[in-house]
């Protein structure tokens, strides 16, 4: 039997008009995720990373569309789904949390409520002898269900938390609420969209642990969202970049932030002030990130690179793969010039940028 | 980045202050509760004293009162108790008494509005701007009110501040929205600038810029120190940022400054269990720095209803006893660090 990674992404585009011209928020992402595994997307606002989520759940707004690209699921493509068939798996298979867990509960329904409404429309606790409203013990599992998830992300004395309203949790246990959603139909893939972004410091370091503990006692994978390099190297097993709708680098954790080959990873983690004795001056990238509707030919990152030659400028840049399972999308690990100014990154570890193995693209 | 050392005259120091904000209830509320307005204590009793050149680093969660505690150095609340010093007098009637130059040489005292002495950098760029003006104007006001009268002079001074934070002549002419969120937060500093402050306020500088762009921001604010001779309140919940740019940091918590002390000290050697658990919550890259963490349990309580004590006593691990919920520890002096916490307190 051939083996079937739980989620594969292949040159995912979605496209959002806009009066300037379509506008490629994703871009030929391509991605794959094991059984039990975590992701780091990370990334600068804009950069697409979100968009990646929404596609595979198929809740990309219209205009919004996703055009090109498979999105298989346990090998099958969500994409040639009906909506029947995918609101089936949302949810259930595949959950979702968000960044601002205030905007996502609905203010009027008690949390316990939004909770139980996910097992309800999946029929995950139906004795299947009587319809709904009819069927008392269904109801009894339900609740009961409901008090264990919330008990088991942290929600302090559910039973009577159970009858609160979203106002009346801090952010945190609002983020908790969200997690027990997404939880209680014991999905096989998390997708978290920035979950501890809004959140304190030491907040942000109880829910990456609550995460943390899903993952390794129900084998939940995760793709988690964020733009902190810290947070996706703490918690990730491996990790993709995304810049303009593209993903520039992607690898294990230690690859990507141990040996740093894309000029843009370089240049987050120089520019990221770091704790270190003596200080560390930052490095800053210059410039800002671009308009998506109006991206420079070739390279998207060339107006900003200190490496950046002609060639950059011209066509698109494949793919290399630096060492087995790391990649980067820049020229410079092409042969075309050997001198590279590194100075500027030098700071961060005496990187050098390996030799071109294969051209995978 | 360098470490001024405190000693001398601070140039802002505040004493005892206490900002609270009422609740208003309605009288049918306060009929039925048969109690009052409830009342937010923002600021619950805090003293910091801030020295010429330094950059002091204000640390704390959501909710622990450093916005408002910065606010109130600003001169933009009114404490509701205690006192803001400048050069060692008392501000009154919003006028202080200037003893010193830039370079730190006595002058003639001589009464100076604050705001022309303290200016702030908010944390939203989108939002502390007016849409409906140009960064000329926005530029040009605070000169007005700084005296300059002549529209030429005040023409060259806009393109003079616009080249100092990075911008050029050709920006005066446009609106906020047409610059991108650094750019803005550029614009916002040459306006605190334009007063040609002693002390700016910075309240979350960063935090709304791309990671990429914040080090730009950070780096100018560097240099504008040196060049302007500045002295900083940096508020900020990165403390990474805080490590960078602070030469002494300040942790709050619910109202009250729990530590303070040199950067280095006190993120090498933190000494208040909460200075600690905040650190160690840090998400760190590399794998050789992270530490064992320590997971604060619960959130911060409400500071409508404060616990009495310490008010870190509801999430502290290592209470020394009933003295913690009883009575707020004074600061103890230990190294260099000034830390309230009965742990460094006499033991009895």
């Amino acid at each position: 039997m051939i083996h079937t990674p739980l989620l594969q992404i292949h040159n995912l585009t979605t496209i959002y008009p806009s009066s300037r011209g379509p506008v490629r928020a994703v871009n030929s992402v391509s991605l794959t995720l094991e059984e039990g595994r975590v992701l780091g997307l990370v990334g600068e606002s804009g950069c697409g990373k979100s968009t990646v989520l929404l596609s595979i759940l198929g809740l990309i707004r219209p205009p919004g569309r996703v055009a090109e690209g498979e999105i298989l699921f346990r090998g099958v493509d969500l994409r040639q789904m009906s909506q029947g068939e995918i609101r089936a798996i949302r949810g259930k298979e595949i959950s979702m949390i968000f960044q601002d867990p205030l905007s996502t509960l609905n203010p009027v329904f008690k949390v316990g409520e939004q909770i139980r409404e996910a097992l309800r429309l999946h029929g995950m606790m139906n004795s299947g002898r009587l319809p709904w409203p009819f069927d008392r013990q269904t109801g009894r599992r339900e609740r009961e269900r409901v008090l264990q998830v919330m008990a088991e992300v942290g929600i302090p004395s559910p039973d009577d938390r159970y009858a609160a309203y979203p106002h009346q949790f801090s952010g945190g246990m609002q983020q908790r609420a969200l997690i027990a959603i997404a939880l209680s139909c014991n999905p096989a893939l998390l997708l978290a969209d920035e979950p501890t972004t809004a959140l304190d410091v030491t907040i942000q370091a109880q829910i990456l642990d609550l995460m943390r503990r899903i993952n390794r006692e129900h084998g939940t994978a995760i793709i988690l969202v964020t733009h902190d390099l810290g947070v996706a190297a703490e918690f990730c097993d491996s990790i993709a970049v995304m810049y303009a709708g593209r993903i520039v680098e992607k690898g294990s954790v230690d690859q990507v932030v141990e040996n740093p080959q894309h000029p843009y990873t370089r240049g987050l983690l120089a520019s990221r002030p770091r704790i270190t004795i003596p200080k560390e001056p930052i490095a800053p990238i210059p410039g800002s990130v671009p308009d998506l509707a109006d991206l420079p030919a070739g390279c998207p990152f060339s107006p900003r690179c200190p490496l950046a030659q002609g060639v950059c400028r011209e066509g698109p840049v494949p793919l290399f793969e630096v060492t087995p399972g790391h990649t980067s999308r820049c020229l410079a690990h092409n042969d075309f010039r050997r001198d590279y100014d590194w100075a500027w990154t030098d700071r961060i570890e005496p990187g050098h940028i390996t030799d071109i193995r294969t051209l995978i693209e | 980045m360098s470490e001024p050392q405190p000693n001398g005259v601070p140039l802002i120091e505040v004493r005892g202050i206490q900002k609270h904000f009422p609740i208003p209830r309605s009288p049918l509320a306060k009929l039925l509760s048969r109690r009052g307005d409830s009342i937010v204590h923002a600021v619950n009793g805090v003293d910091l004293s801030i020295w010429p050149g330094e950059t002091v680093g204000l640390v704390g969660e959501s909710g622990s009162g450093k916005t408002t505690l910065g606010r109130v150095m600003a001169n933009l609340y009114p404490p509701t108790a205690g006192e803001v010093f400048f050069h060692g007098e008392p501000v009154v009637n919003d006028m202080a008494t200037v003893k010193m130059d830039r370079s730190g040489q006595p002058v003639a005292p001589k009464q100076v509005p604050y705001y022309r002495l303290t200016q702030v950098i908010f944390q939203n760029p989108y939002s502390s701007l007016n849409p409906r003006k140009t960064v000329r104007e926005i530029l040009s006001t605070p000169l007005t009110h700084r005296g300059i009268r002549s529209s030429r002079e005040r023409e060259e001074m806009v393109r003079m501040l616009l080249e100092s934070v990075g911008l050029n002549e050709r920006h005066a002419g446009s609106y906020p929205h047409q610059f991108s969120g650094g750019q803005r937060q550029r614009i916002s500093i040459a306006r605190a600038l334009a007063m040609h402050p002693r002390f700016i306020v910075a309240d979350e500088p960063v935090s709304s810029l791309d990671v990429s762009v914040q080090a730009q921001v950070i780096n100018l604010l560097e240099r504008l120190q040196k060049e302007f001779s500045l002295t900083y309140l940096i508020i900020a919940h990165d403390l990474s940022v805080i490590y960078y740019i602070s030469s002494r940091v300040a942790v709050m918590y619910l109202g009250k400054i729990v530590e303070t002390g040199p950067t280095l000290d006190l993120f090498t050697s933190p000494l208040h269990p909460y200075t600690k658990a905040l650190l160690a919550a840090i998400p760190r890259v590399r794998k050789e720095r992270r530490t064992e963490r320590i997971l604060l349990r619960g959130d911060i309580p409400s500071p409508l209803n404060p616990p009495g004590g310490c008010p870190f006593h509801t999430r502290c691990q290592v209470k020394v006893g009933r003295i913690c919920e009883q009575q707020m520890p004074p600061n103890f002096q230990v190294g260099k660090q000034q830390v309230a916490c009965w742990l460094y307190g006499d033991p009895h």
